[in-house]
């Protein structure tokens, strides 16, 4: 399976931790409060368009809202290959970060 | 209360920029946000977020999107320029080709739009009519003017009618002030209500009183000009044929696109009497009328048809039916008898734009042949192009705007053609266009037309059909275009060429024709003959006598003689019997009254017998001179027999034939010779029915000038009140042959152009087929086929389709040819000669056209040709 990007990243590990709420207005926010990353709108659904073609998400209409304009909000939820690809990057992300920790432990006790 | 949602408009435009499926999301989301926003921060904040939203996109648009436009474009523009300048022949034929048919459809469209604007200035146009008549007894015509009566009767019984007006033609009147006069050949007697009925623009006068008196009148302002320089005309006394009028009114000129063209209007009180509420049968009037809004026309129509059994007017030996006209059809459809301007043809109109439109869209064919003829040069790129990820649609752009360019720059060229033909448009339809004409809005909005129909109609077929072509063929080079469209093709060129040869063949006829009238001769010598015409009003008390004397005592002139006719100024006409055949009824003859001199002067020659003699009192009242048609209408064996016959004329004149004269065309050569009497005229008693009011002297033409202006002078020493004017005779009978030579000028141009068009045609079939061959010639080569081979192969093929067109043209052109030369009397007989020579001319000039590609092809290395994958 081809890496994913930072982006791609971030954005299904937002959706991860929004279960049940993760919709554009959500995902923005979330992604706002812990990352540095500020994504437009239309970035945003860009990325999300991608990941949907991939398989990594599922798209589902919910109830119109009001505050909203009368519009549904649109859900995405982690498939089964979303869940995978996110695995596998963790343990890439791991194996390359493996040592680090130790790293600066020895820093800390040589101090 | 207070605003809940975002700025409508905004949300539209979010709406318009976002990507199709996720609109209803990003909207949704941006509204929501703007929701937190509105309860967090307030309304303003809110919207500048809102708004913001919108512009975030721009820079990235700009960047990327308009960016790489602007480069594609550039490079296109690029491309464009350089095909264009590395084929400089093909660019050449494309744009002058094109060019050329858009100057005929821009100089048409002037034509046609001048003709379609007639009488659109008039307010309330669609209420303004003309009343008409169809007269039938046993003779029957149709009629611009109808009796004085209807004016009246319509506008006093009639509640559908707003204002009538009548008008009366004044036939070319002396009009006088002091010592300035003029004959005005535009003028009518009019009642005021013209000016409720017809746009007048006064200057100075009131329109409301202008014509309500007797002996008053309105002038246009040149007119004024004309009498008055700038001196104010209002209440000033002029002489019309000798009455006098008063000066009450000056309106602006009439603009040439209108029917009705009046330079003076005397008042209609002026010659109104008791018998014009009677006089059904006098049709000289034209009547005018303005309706009421929302008339039902149908049913006035119906109520007018038979309005003299309406009054009661019964007169059985003749028919009169009244008819409504719309004012601003007079122009184009009305072609009645009396009109008094010459109307356009709606024909003319169809034919000139079918034509117009035919060239241009025969140019675009040929452009579009060139195009796909030159496909493979353009086949790589297109072919590179696609390989490097150009969609379909970026190629048809790349090639819709390539002609567009094309298209643009051929306009500008034809913008030039037309500057420069435009003396000739004028020339032919006897118009006044300037370049600042094409200036006008419907000229403009055509115009834009044009080019982008030229560059959307001429791009087309290479845009569609070149961009659909596999990418594997296009380099391999093995696209090949179907044998259906060079069938196409070759037709499209053989009829291009059969309306060339049409053509050529006409305008030679017609200039054999012209040649043929210009040399035979007339029988009379119309060279060096000035003619002084003076008003039959006036010869009552005038004797022309001692002003011929005294001309004849200036060394220029020759001869001079006195006439009631001239050779191409008609003649009177009466019935005419042989006494002793009164049984039989009278033969219709032309009659002129000529004095003692003329018959020397214009060297007329004596079959039998003699011409009039002074010492002969006889010769004043009772003698004859014929031409030989006369002998023959009366059956009478020969000249000699004819001499001392007596004659009898519807006038009571009783007299016998003393001389026969040699026929001559005194009408010109389009009619046929008719019987011609000749009798003595120029005594007082005698000239009551024939006024010999033309003088004729026989000019040196040495000094032409200084002639004219001494006899200019002694004329206004005997006559200062007669108006000084001259013609020459041959003057006379080259304007008789002027519409010929305008028929002749029409083919001319127009076989020209053809000629030209059809030979881009043939140029661009030729390159299409040598490209399509070039293998074969190569291989004809290496196996031995020799340049004039090979040039003869691909000539041959050429020849035989412009053949072809030359056997369908001649019986065309024969047909229709003989059919104009029925308009003359006197013809030449249309022989090989014309066909013969209009074809070996197209076909030399086919076949130069084609050796230009065929030479070169036939010269090429096979080596090169061969290798050509």
């Amino acid at each position: 399976m081809k890496e994913l990007t930072k982006s791609e990243e971030a954005l299904l590990l937002t959706i991860m931790r929004l279960k049940d709420n993760a919709y554009g207005v959500a995902i923005k926010h979330k992604l706002k409060e812990t990352s540095v990353r500020a994504l437009p709108y239309g970035t945003l659904y860009f990325i999300l368009d991608q990941l949907a073609n991939k398989g990594l998400v599922t798209r589902s209409k919910g109830p119109p809202t009001p505050e909203r304009g009368g519009r549904s909000k649109t859900y995405y939820r982690l498939t089964h290959e979303g869940k995978a690809a996110l695995r596998s990057a963790f343990e890439i992300q791991q194996k390359l970060w493996d040592g680090y920790l130790d790293m600066v432990a020895e820093k800390k006790a040589a101090k | 209360m207070k605003r809940k949602r975002p700025l409508r408009f905004a949300e539209r435009l979010l709406g318009l920029l976002a990507a199709s499926q996720n609109r209803s999301d990003l909207l949704g989301d941006t509204e929501e946000e703007f929701h937190l926003r509105l309860t967090e921060k307030g309304l303003i904040r809110a919207d500048l977020w809102y708004i913001l939203q919108i512009l975030a996109p721009l820079p990235h648009f700009l960047l990327v999107s308009l960016h790489w436009r602007v480069v594609m474009f550039k490079n296109y523009l690029k491309i464009t320029i350089r095909n264009i300048k590395r084929h400089k022949i093909f660019s050449f034929i494309n744009i002058t080709g094109l060019a050329v048919g858009m100057t005929c459809c821009i100089l048409i469209t002037l034509f046609i739009q001048d003709e379609r604007s007639y009488d659109n200035y008039h307010r309330d146009l669609d209420r303004l009519y003309r009343v008409t008549m169809h007269h039938k007894s046993n003779w029957e015509v149709d009629l611009a003017y109808v009796g004085p009566p209807v004016g009246a009767l319509l506008k006093r019984d009639f509640p559908q009618v707003e204002e009538a007006a009548r008008l009366r033609k004044l036939y070319r009147p002396l009009v006088k002030y002091g010592r300035k006069m003029f004959y005005e050949p535009r003028g009518f007697w009019a009642e005021n209500e013209i000016f409720k009925i017809l746009a007048f623009q006064f200057k100075e006068g009131d329109p409301t009183a202008a014509l309500v008196r007797p002996n008053t009148l309105a002038l246009s302002k040149s007119t004024a000009w004309k009498y008055f320089g700038s001196a104010n005309p209002i209440g000033k006394v002029m002489q019309i044929d000798d009455t006098d009028y008063e000066v009450t009114a000056v309106y602006a000129d009439y603009p040439d696109n209108t029917h009705f063209k009046c330079d003076l209007l005397a008042s209609f009180k002026t010659i109104e009497n008791e018998d014009m509420a009677t006089a059904w049968g006098w049709t000289n009037f034209f009547t005018y009328l303005k309706l009421r809004p929302n008339v039902d026309t149908a049913v006035f129509r119906e109520q007018i048809l038979h309005l003299e059994d309406f009054y009661g007017e019964n007169d059985s030996d003749s028919e009169n039916t009244y008819f409504l006209q719309e004012v601003k059809g007079i122009h184009l459809f009305s072609h009645l008898a009396g009109e008094a301007e010459p109307p356009g043809s709606p024909t003319t109109i169809y034919i000139t734009a079918t034509i117009g439109f035919l060239i241009l869209l025969i140019a675009c064919i040929n452009f579009m042949n060139l195009a796909t003829a030159r496909f493979s040069t353009r086949a790589n790129e297109v072919g590179i192009r696609k390989v490097v990820g150009a969609r379909r649609e970026q190629l048809i752009v790349q090639f819709l705007g390539e002609s567009m360019l094309i298209s643009l720059l051929s306009f500008i060229a034809a913008l030039a053609l037309t500057w420069i033909c435009l003396p000739l448009l004028n020339e032919i339809t006897g118009k006044g266009f300037i370049f600042g004409d094409l200036l006008r809005p419907g000229i403009i909005g055509i115009a834009v037309l044009i080019v982008v129909f030229t560059g959307l109609s001429a791009g087309s077929y290479p845009a569609f059909y070149l961009s659909v072509f596999r990418l594997g063929g296009i380099i391999k080079g093995t696209v090949g275009i179907g044998k259906k469209s060079v069938g196409l093709r070759k037709v499209l060129v053989l009829g291009q060429f059969a309306v060339s040869t049409f053509l050529l063949i006409g305008t030679l006829v017609v200039f054999q024709q012209m040649e043929y009238m210009k040399n035979s001769s007339l029988g009379f010598t119309k060279e060096q003959k000035l003619v002084l015409p003076v008003k039959n009003d006036y010869l009552k008390e005038l004797d022309m006598e001692p002003l011929k004397t005294e001309f004849l005592k200036f060394p220029a002139v020759k001869d001079a003689s006195v006439s009631s006719h001239v050779p191409g100024r008609g003649a009177a006409g009466w019935a005419t019997t042989l006494v002793g055949r009164e049984d039989e009824t009278g033969q219709p003859m032309n009659y002129w009254f000529v004095d003692f001199d003329f018959l020397y002067q214009y060297e007329l020659k004596l079959l039998a017998g003699r011409g009039f003699k002074k010492e002969i009192s006889g010769d004043r009242d009772s003698a004859y001179l014929v031409n030989e048609k006369v002998v023959k209408a009366f059956g009478l064996e020969s000249p000699e027999e004819a001499i001392g016959q007596r004659i009898e004329v519807g006038n009571g004149r009783k007299g016998s034939i003393i001389g026969v004269v040699q026929d001559f065309h005194y009408a010109g050569l389009q009619h046929e010779i008719g019987p011609l009497l000749i009798a003595y005229g120029p005594d007082k008693g005698t000239n009551q029915f024939n006024p010999t009011g033309l003088l004729t002297l026989t000019i040196n033409p040495d000094q032409m000038a200084r002639s004219l202006a001494q006899l200019k002078q002694k004329w206004l020493e005997f006559h200062p009140d007669i108006p000084y004017s001259y013609f020459f005779i041959d003057d006379l009978f080259d304007m008789k042959y002027r519409s010929e030579a305008r028929t002749r000028k029409i083919f001319c141009i127009f076989a020209c152009l053809g000629l030209f068009i059809a030979c881009l045609g043939l140029f661009g079939l030729a390159s299409f087929v040598v490209e399509q061959r070039t293998k074969e010639i190569g291989i004809r080569k290496v196996l031995g086929a020799s340049i004039p081979n090979i040039v003869l192969l691909l000539n041959k093929e050429f020849a035989k389709w412009v053949v072809l067109a030359n056997v369908v043209a001649w019986p065309l052109a024969y047909y229709f040819m003989q059919k104009w030369l029925q308009d003359f009397y006197y013809r030449i007989k249309i022989g090989p000669g014309p066909m013969l020579l209009s074809g070996a001319v197209i076909v030399v000039i086919a076949l130069v056209t084609v050796s230009f590609k065929s030479l070169r092809a036939a010269a090429a290395d096979p080596a090169s040709s061969l290798r050509y994958e």
